[in-house]
């Protein structure tokens, strides 16, 4: 029996076979393969009827969660929500929005960090670590740092993509599934080793990162818009741009305020 | 679409939904919230629907590009017949009866087996089953909501199934289930020489 016969068989099994084919293929049986299909049909049965017994309904608290949040959508608070955090509103106001936000998120930051460095005991900025696990965390950091880099870049772009007026064509599909499929390795491995308390908010955006990656990874057809445009819709409700800039803002501000503290001179400190 | 008939048609396939993505994602804390990140994103796309097209197919792509992440795997559009082990796919395609003689009971018997059996397959074979199985669409409708060809189709439901029969087959060896058969056959056959002696 060859492939096609195989395959033609597991076609006439699930009833996939019509008309003149289909007469064709049961003139051409042996009785010995017509009892042959029949015991196979048999045991597919009993498995497709496992599988759909074994079906359970949607729970109706889950559904009652899912129409609350369909409703807050709809609502008009939901769409004001919505709208100012896709900066979908106007133009302007939006633009001015993030400014703000952005601003406060700066001040607040500098605020907590100012605070934290204020109170923190002396002891706690001269903690020795060996060369090697300093070494292992400058090799992280950086990585990270040409993770979120190469991220941003791939995600500006589909961001910044407009399905109504641009050319799929510019979006150069292929080669973003190419990069994202590279960054999806990177970010397991950054998830791995990102393991500290502290470094749970990166954490976070990591894991949220891979999944926006891994989507972009599995886009199968280049001009699939439908895709692209839940893609785009998925980086905005998720903020990703905007806590990769907070992260890239958050890691300069730490740099600026090692480079003011005295350095060691026979072992690293943090 | 409007909002009003999006919910009345998400609303009619809820339960069906909910089964595709319970039985497809692995991790079983994760079907709410994928089952609900589905809905939420179908409802914002929902502009994109075309009327004259058929939402519940529109939705299953959703949810299994939904199941693909949440399993953290990539969908492999590349494989089609050709990437078959025809060998391979002859021998595991055997009939089962020389070696399960009674299916029906072996399946009654272990159905926890045969969902734990599934929940081994890759995410794509476990889709296309599921849609063949729970969605009763034809070849060509699988191959269109999970965007490969249909040659691809045939080729992860021929291993998906071949695979789900050599784990059943095994379960039945270790548990004695395939045993019984046989001493069954056996009985069966002693009974009828008996009853011809007699």
């Amino acid at each position: 029996m060859d492939k096609g016969d195989i395959l033609k068989r597991m076609a006439y099994i699930d009833e996939q076979l019509e008309g003149d084919e289909l007469k064709e293929f049961e003139r051409e049986l042996s009785e010995d393969e017509r009892l042959a299909i029949v015991a196979e049909k048999r045991l597919n049965t009993c498995i497709i009827e496992t599988i759909k017994q074994a079906a359970e309904k949607c729970p109706d608290p889950l559904w009652d969660k899912v129409v609350s949040d369909l409703q807050d959508r709809t609502s008009y608070g939901g769409r004001l929500a919505l709208r100012l955090l896709w900066l979908h509103w106007e133009p302007g106001l939006g633009l001015a929005a993030a400014v703000a936000l952005v601003t406060a998120g700066i001040f607040f930051g500098k605020w907590i960090w100012t605070e934290d460095s204020a109170s923190r005991p002396a002891s706690d900025s001269t903690i020795s670590v060996s060369p090697q696990v300093s070494k292992r965390l400058a090799l992280l950091e950086e990585r990270t740092e040409h993770c979120l880099q190469k991220s941003k870049v791939l995600l500006l772009a589909l961001a910044n993509f407009d399905p109504q007026t641009d050319d799929a064509m510019t979006l150069n599909l292929p080669y973003q599934r190419q990069i994202s499929e590279a960054l999806v390795k990177e970010t397991s491995y950054l998830k791995s080793e990102l393991s500290e308390p502290a470094e749970k908010r990166l954490q976070d955006l990591i894991g949220d990162l891979e999944v926006i990656l891994l989507q972009i990874a599995n886009l199968e057809d280049e001009y699939d818009l439908e895709a692209v445009e839940m893609l785009r819709s998925g980086v905005n409700k998720r903020g990703i741009l905007f806590r990769i800039d907070l992260s890239q803002m958050s890691g300069r501000m730490q740099d600026a305020f090692q480079d003011k503290t005295p350095k060691a001179t026979n072992s690293s400190q943090i | 679409m409007k909002d009003t008939e999006f919910m009345k048609r998400i609303e009619k396939y809820r339960h069906e939904f909910y089964a595709f993505v319970q039985r497809n994602v692995w991790n079983q804390s994760d079907v709410e919230d994928v089952f609900s990140s589905a809905v939420l994103s179908a409802y914002e796309s929902r502009r994109n629907f075309r009327p004259q097209s058929n939402f519940r197919a529109w939705m299953y792509k959703i949810l299994v590009n939904k199941c693909f992440i949440a399993n953290r795997e990539k969908r492999d559009v590349s494989v089609d017949a050709g990437a078959l082990d025809a060998q391979w796919l002859a021998d595991e395609s055997k009939t089962p009866n020389h070696i399960i003689e009674d299916p029906e009971r072996l399946v009654r018997e272990c159905p926890d087996e045969v969902l734990g059996a599934l929940s081994r397959l890759r995410t794509i074979e476990r889709s296309c089953l599921l849609l063949l199985s729970l969605g009763g669409y034809s070849y060509s409708e699988i191959a269109d909501i999970v965007g490969i060809p249909v040659t691809s189709v045939t080729t992860h439901l021929a291993r998906g199934r071949a695979k789900l029969r050599r784990w059943l087959i095994d379960y039945a060896k270790e548990y004695g289930l395939r045993r019984r058969a046989i001493v069954d056959r056996h009985d069966r056959s002693q009974e009828m020489k008996g009853g011809s002696d007699g």
